[in-house]
């Protein structure tokens, strides 16, 4: 799957994707890494690698948790405001009133979204 | 791929977890901070190992053939360059019922246009929408009174006892004895095929 890929190229690439993604920051204040750093991360939670919970084969703890930012608080614009290229691909959801898309070249970089979609809660991930 | 982030009717909040597992993704859960694996959406350490996410219907396609069915969409307020490296050709529909996972790669699919199965003694259809071969969809195809068996006919998706014509892609019933009924999305979404090996190595993969 993709986050397969994702997950590869974060190994080798951690400062290019970090570096990417603020610098997208920077392009456009809109965007949702923005809002990413507005939801304060738990520092107390449990972590049961940490703890000495037996992880199972072929586990591997690469990166702290939210090194790589999900998107805690996703904005959203009418589909005319955005200038993606026809042919990208996107992750698309549609619920009973509203349909979401999010581009793959974002996903790439941020691999979560958590969001909500006719006021259920959900994770898109890449 | 997307989840519906309830357990019991609560809503939790996943992170990143920074770890990989049979080489794709893990998150944390920030309340019992159990780490989840994302292609089963199951949960594999911690307080809550075991449980599951339910997988809610979502697909991958281009932004034109997504606009194009679903004019009414809103776009995550970001920039998106051209995709590389990933393309629908390379990839596989995967539909994981929980008892049974199976897998249908692209190309195979857009030359049959509609797959009719059995997965985890559920009734399901794989269909490419014949209007844009960049636009997939897994059914279930029980009605409230009838099982549908899905053809592609003269680039029409036609239930093969009722003559009934569904949209391939939203899955709406558009004309003939049925056409009151629409068919039900089911969760489902892409995969490179190594991949699925992977993750579901008790998994079937059509073409065979």
């Amino acid at each position: 799957m993709a986050a397969v890929a994702i997950g590869i190229a974060a190994t080798v690439a951690i400062a290019v994707v970090v570096g990417f993604a603020v610098s997208v920051q920077s392009e456009q204040t809109s965007d949702t890494s923005v809002a990413a750093t507005e939801r304060p991360i738990p520092s107390d939670v449990y972590d049961p690698v940490r703890a000495g919970e037996e992880p199972p084969p072929g586990f591997r703890q690469l990166l702290g948790r939210d090194q790589i930012a999900p998107v805690y608080n996703p904005v959203y614009v009418a589909s005319d405001e955005v200038d993606w290229p026809s042919e990208s691909l996107v992750l698309g959801v549609a619920g009973t009133k509203t349909a979401k898309a999010y581009p793959i070249t974002h996903l790439n970089q941020r691999e979560m979204v958590i969001d909500t979609l006719d006021g259920t809660p959900i994770l898109a991930s890449w | 791929m997307v989840h519906r982030r309830e357990i019991d009717g609560e809503e939790i909040v996943l992170g990143n977890q920074g770890a990989l597992w049979g080489n794709a993704m893990t998150w944390w859960d920030h309340d019992t901070g159990s780490i989840w694996s994302q292609p089963l959406g199951e949960a594999i350490l911690g307080p809550r190992k075991g449980a599951r996410l339910e997988l809610m219907p979502s697909t991958l396609t281009t932004w034109e053939a997504w606009q194009a069915a679903h004019p009414e969409t809103v776009a995550l307020a970001v920039h998106a360059s051209a995709t590389d490296g990933f393309h629908l050709e390379n990839m596989a529909v995967v539909v994981d019922l929980g008892a049974e996972a199976a897998s249908y790669r692209i190309p195979p699919l857009r030359d049959v246009g509609v797959v009719n199965d059995v997965v985890a003694g559920i009734e399901i259809a794989v269909v490419i929408d014949p209007g844009d071969p960049q636009r997939w969809a897994v059914f279930s195809r029980r009605l409230d009174d009838a099982t549908v068996n899905l053809a592609m006919t003269d680039g029409l998706l036609v239930d093969t006892t009722s003559g009934t014509v569904f949209d391939p892609f939203l899955g709406l019933g558009r004309s003939g004895l049925l056409a009151d009924e629409d068919l039900n999305k089911l969760p489902a979404f892409t995969a490179f095929p190594s991949d699925f090996e992977t993750f579901f190595p008790e998994g079937r993969t059509w073409p065979g």
